[in-house]
């Protein structure tokens, strides 16, 4: 039996691992991208200075370098993977140096486990992680020193470095080795000379850290790192996790290591674990953020373009918040299957078309898409620069970087493009982007030519007026009648129309549509039309001058007998015309 | 000149050749690709060093010398001018009255190339040793960091006097100081904790400089001489956001109007009513305290008719000692006739220049491409384009030196969007002197950063207070209020 539980303990960490890599890879792969693009890792030495110039700094520095590997979620997912099996071992071996116990192996699983269900928020940092990995590493170190002089000279001159580098983390250091001095050593004067010097010492790099970094908050400088994306928020979370790599380990000095019957400590094990194991899943179900990973998917698939994985998940499970919605639209649009299919899915009104400016780095990013797309060039600059801006711990972003070189280059403000440019060649996955761009700046011919920039050029809006919230279909408006082939502008004018219930204004710009030679009118369009022109003509399916489908205009006869002798139309026709724009018209 | 520069440069090459690394160069007949460009700038005796770099260059060979001192300086791309070499040449150079002359030989793609030598020529007019401007990212409606900073302009320090992060991360304007003294200054703080933070002698306080009656909260302001008085424009200030490529944004008032403060006894003295209800921004005091320069437009719909907003120069008296405004208005620079808008009029410390910056139309300049400064002489009433100075990009939000013959402007001129400090050098004729940009010790820093250098203003001195000092006052020291002086008598 104990050489089952013993295998089993030792193919323990690769299990836990497993399951970690699992997890990102396959339930949380969009978290792991939504971490890499509001972060940018820079390979100059500038940027480890100014990264490092902080306590806590380095380990935030690492922290980038392996988020930005987080690109490709597999990859992320292994790295996290790695991380927490590491922190794992370390609390495991921290534990078995202080004293050997085989029977509590499964609570060093605790602080790992508890991470995981951290990193389930999106706003918690890798960085964190590491901080805790270095000061748990120059802990692991301290065992390694016998001659007592040495060591408390080691835990006094590593206290100030591990600060430096980790942060707050140099709490769980400092406290553990302080603890397990004060086991060592039995005297009232080397009990008191060990606090006073190790408590002085972390004060003091507080304080120095105030006196060199003025501009930080106190509270700011105490936690070093940057385990939340929000730096005025000290979340408690991170004090808890402290409290787990410090008292775990130490709780071998009270716990006992050796069971009287043997069976006790079998009894033991299998308890421990269950329980963490238990504990631990029902933790990361109810922290799983479904919804929030799914608009986190719908929003990579348009970050890549990949519009046909955007339609198939819709497919699979309808959006429902606006921004998945208007990612879901924006897809459909690329697709050219918008004016067609876009009820046949959940709408929320224009709020799923084009959202409205949220000062936060999440809604300008998705926003700035539609804007990219339909030719609002300047919009969508303005809008990833607001939500590079609007990232709450200052660092830069990426995809944003990425954006405001594009609409440069497009704008032809070369310089500035070319800015943003050199930023990106110092990075590790968007230098080949940065390097295939380069030529084009000043090369209008290139640009002309590229099949989405030069297409841009030509769409982008040639007249000056302000943007305006609540004028959309007013920019739509103009945005089409200066081109009257931009497929995109005219597919969301009527779509803004359709959505907003302005039926009166959809009949009026439809004919803006004449130039793009539809093979056949898209569906949403005929009910539109047809349900405008029953609502004002006698024997409408007779008289309507539109080119209406025969079976469009059987399904509004029932729809129409249906509403109007139902004691619940909603209930009634649900089934079977909720993909209709007359139900949306009606019901939504 | 030129032949002097030849026969030197070719002295020099041999120099910097005979070492036997650079052999077999390539003669250029053109001025070298330095970043930033120092070719042919006049510079102050106590400016710190030009430190500059080209960067596509492999290496980099270059000789500063004047009269018989020589300095050969090697790097990769880049060249860092050791402090005490560069004050001995400064000093050298002023002593002799010559220019300091530049040979520079660049290793480009395995091949070294001998570019055309250039001079610095150094005044003894030194420029003021510190600056202080607003560090922020050209963005439209949401910032994050904020930081007011002063620089040591005759070194590389650089310190943060007020950041957000520790003031709620709240906004804060630029900084002003009163005849470029770091004991008199101001800058606006915005929240809860909010106000105007005004430092005298290092006596910090900090005042609520909105009551009923008043347009809005003070936005552009600058002292009396006298130091007692401040005058302020009350603006309601909108956004706008243009869609056509090259326009970014546009700030606009929908109202606007001028009020001089009384510091000693913290009371608002409003602009007279009996003069039309016009946009009144960006008033300054003349040099001699009995005057207010402001920017007047007719009042107009706005925004639609925003590329008609134009404003002129106006003039108004201002009676120091009764603290009251004149009752007689004169135009300075009719700028709408020629189809131009004034903005951010800067009186020169001696009283004879007005420094003033163009643009097509609107009340923001800093976002307009086009905005140029123009130079007014107060004494012949010449008008200078400042064609030495300007660039494509907009140049404005300037401030002089104490001793007039300097002064310092952001310009864009780099990439049209990120706002770095430049210094100009106004000689006794009256003449201005091509710019060059505030040095750093990277010289690639301009490159990295991402942040714009808004409103530089040069100061006499260092300033007597922090960030922490900042922080305190936001948090701790309640505003103080201020009044509507009651009855206001005008001449």
């Amino acid at each position: 039996m104990n050489k089952f539980f013993n295998s089993l303990e030792k193919s323990l960490p690769f299990v836990f691992g497993l399951c970690v890599f699992l997890y990102f890879g396959l339930v949380y792969p969009h978290h792991v991208h939504y971490q890499e693009q509001f972060q940018l890792f820079l390979t100059t030495p500038a940027f480890f200075l100014e990264m490092a110039a902080k306590p806590g700094g380095i380990s935030d520095y690492l922290g980038t370098f392996l988020t930005q590997f987080f690109l490709f979620s597999w990859t992320g997912a292994a790295i996290i993977a790695l991380l927490l099996t590491a922190m794992q071992w370390l609390i495991q071996t921290i534990s078995h140096k202080i004293s050997p116990a085989r029977a509590w192996l499964a609570l060093s699983y605790i602080p790992s486990v508890f991470y995981w269900i951290l990193l389930c928020n999106e706003n918690f940092l890798t960085g964190g992680v590491v901080s805790i990995l270095v000061a748990l590493c120059v802990w692991l170190l301290y065992f390694h020193i016998s001659k007592t002089s040495f060591r408390k000279l080691y835990v006094l001159f590593a206290i100030p470095v591990i600060y430096w580098i980790a942060g707050g983390s140099v709490i769980i250091f400092a406290l553990g080795c302080l603890t397990l001095e004060w086991f060592k050593d039995r005297s009232a004067r080397g009990r008191i000379t060990a606090t006073a010097l190790i408590l002085l010492m972390l004060g003091l790099c507080f304080f120095t850290a105030k006196m060199m970094q003025p501009q930080y908050p106190f509270a700011r400088l105490v936690y070093g790192t940057d385990f939340f994306r929000f730096p005025k928020s000290y979340p408690a979370w991170v004090w808890v996790m402290w409290l787990f790599c410090l008292i775990i380990p130490l709780s071998r000095l009270v716990l006992p290591s050796v069971f009287k019957k043997p069976q006790n400590q079998t009894m033991t094990r299998v308890i421990t674990s269950l329980v963490i194991v238990c504990m631990g899943t029902y933790m990361i179900v109810i922290n799983t953020d479904t919804a929030k990973e799914d608009i986190m998917a719908y929003d990579h698939y348009v970050r890549m373009q990949q519009w046909d994985k955007a339609i198939a998940r819709a497919d699979r499970n309808t959006p429902s918040s606006p921004l998945s919605v208007a990612c879901l639209n924006l897809s459909l649009c690329k697709s050219g299957m918008m004016s067609d299919n876009m009820f046949r899915y959940y709408q929320n009104g224009p709020e799923g078309l084009i959202p409205t400016f949220a000062r936060d780095f999440t809604i300008p990013m998705v926003t700035g898409e539609v804007y990219y797309h339909l030719g609002f060039i300047n919009t969508a600059q303005r809008f990833a620069f607001e939500a590079m801006e609007s990232l709450p711990n200052y660092w830069k972003s990426g995809r944003a970087l990425k954006r405001l070189a594009e609409t440069n280059l497009i704008n032809g403000q070369y310089q500035v493009a070319l800015k943003y440019l050199n930023i990106l060649n110092n990075t590790l996955f968007y230098k080949a982007w940065a390097n295939y761009v380069t030529p084009f700046l000043e090369d209008e011919a290139l640009i002309d030519g590229h099949p989405e920039w030069g297409n841009l050029r030509k769409h982008r809006t040639k007249t000056d007026f302000f943007d305006s919230e609540q004028e959309k279909d007013m920019m739509l408006g103009i945005l089409l009648q200066q081109d009257l082939t931009h497929y995109m502008a005219y597919e969301y004018l009527l779509a803004y129309c359709l959505l907003t219930k302005d039926l009166e204004r959809f009949v009026q710009y439809f004919p803006l549509g004449m130039e793009l030679h539809y093979a056949r009118l898209p569906y949403s369009y005929q009910e539109a039309l047809l349900y405008h022109w029953s609502m004002n003509h006698e024997d409408p399916f007779r008289t309507v001058p539109y080119p209406i489908s025969e079976d469009v205009m059987r399904n509004l006869a029932a729809y129409q007998n249906l509403y109007l002798n139902s004691s619940d139309p909603e209930e009634v026709l649900k089934k079977n015309y909720s993909g209709t724009y007359w139900y949306y018209l009606h019901f939504r | 000149m030129k032949n002097l520069l030849k026969i030197h440069s070719f002295i020099v090459l041999l120099i910097l050749t005979a070492c036997g690394r650079s052999r077999g160069f390539i003669t250029e007949q053109i001025l070298p690709p330095i970043y930033p460009d120092y070719a042919g700038v006049t510079i102050p005796v106590n400016i710190a060093p030009l430190n500059f770099m080209v960067s596509d260059a492999s290496g980099l060979r270059v000789n500063l010398s004047v009269g018989a001192m020589s300095i050969n300086l090697k790097g990769r791309g880049k060249i860092r001018i050791p402090m005490r070499k560069w004050r001995t040449l400064l000093d050298k150079a002023v002593t002799l009255e010559e220019d300091i002359t530049v040979s520079l030989l660049a290793k480009m793609q395995g091949q070294w190339h001998q570019y055309l030598p250039f001079p610095w020529h150094v005044t003894r007019d030194s420029i003021d040793p510190f600056l202080s401007y607003r560090l922020i990212e050209p963005g439209y409606e949401v910032w994050k960091t904020i930081q007011l900073a002063e620089r040591h302009s005759e070194s590389f320090r650089e310190r943060i006097i007020a950041d957000n992060q520790l003031t709620g991360n709240n906004c804060m304007n630029c900084h002003t100081y009163g005849n470029q003294d770091p004991g008199l200054s101001f800058f606006h703080l915005r929240g809860p904790g909010g106000g105007t933070v005004l430092n005298r002698n290092g006596v910090l306080r900090k005042i609520d400089l909105f009551t009923q009656g008043m347009l809005s909260g003070v936005v552009y302001g600058n002292f009396h001489p006298s130091g007692r008085y401040a005058v302020y424009s009350t603006n309601l200030v909108l956004p706008g956001f243009h869609t056509k490529k090259g326009e970014r944004l546009e700030v606009y008032d929908s109202g606007s109007d001028l009020v001089v403060v009384d510091l000693d006894l913290n009371q608002v003295i409003p602009f007279p009513e009996d003069f039309p209800h016009d946009f009144r921004t960006f008033p300054v005091f003349s040099a001699s305290g009995d005057a207010v320069y402001y920017c007047n437009a007719p009042r107009i719909t706005v925004p639609d008719s925003i590329y008609h907003l134009r404003y002129d120069l106006l003039k108004i008296p201002f009676d120091p000692a009764t603290g009251t405004w004149g009752n007689k208005v004169d135009t300075v620079v009719r700028a709408s006739a020629m189809g131009l808008s004034v903005c951010h009029p800067k009186t020169s410390p001696d009283g004879r220049y007005l420094l003033f910056s163009m643009a097509h139309y609107g009340t923001f300049p800093i976002w307009h491409q086009e905005t140029d400064l123009w130079l007014l002489d107060l004494h012949s009433g010449e008008t200078d384009k400042l064609e030495e100075v300007n660039s494509p990009y907009s140049d404005t939000y300037h401030s002089w030196s104490s001793n007039s013959r300097w002064f310092v402007f952001a310009s864009k001129r780099d990439d049209g969007l990120y706002g770095k400090p430049y210094f100009c050098y106004v000689d006794l004729r009256g003449k201005a002197h091509k710019p060059f940009v505030l040095p750093q010790k990277d010289p690639q820093r301009y490159h990295n950063t991402l942040k714009s250098y808004n409103i530089p203003e040069l100061s006499r001195g260092k300033l007597p207070f922090g960030a922490s000092d900042i922080e305190h006052l936001y948090f701790k020291v309640p505003a103080e209020r201020v009044s509507i002086k009651q009855s206001v008598d005008h001449e």
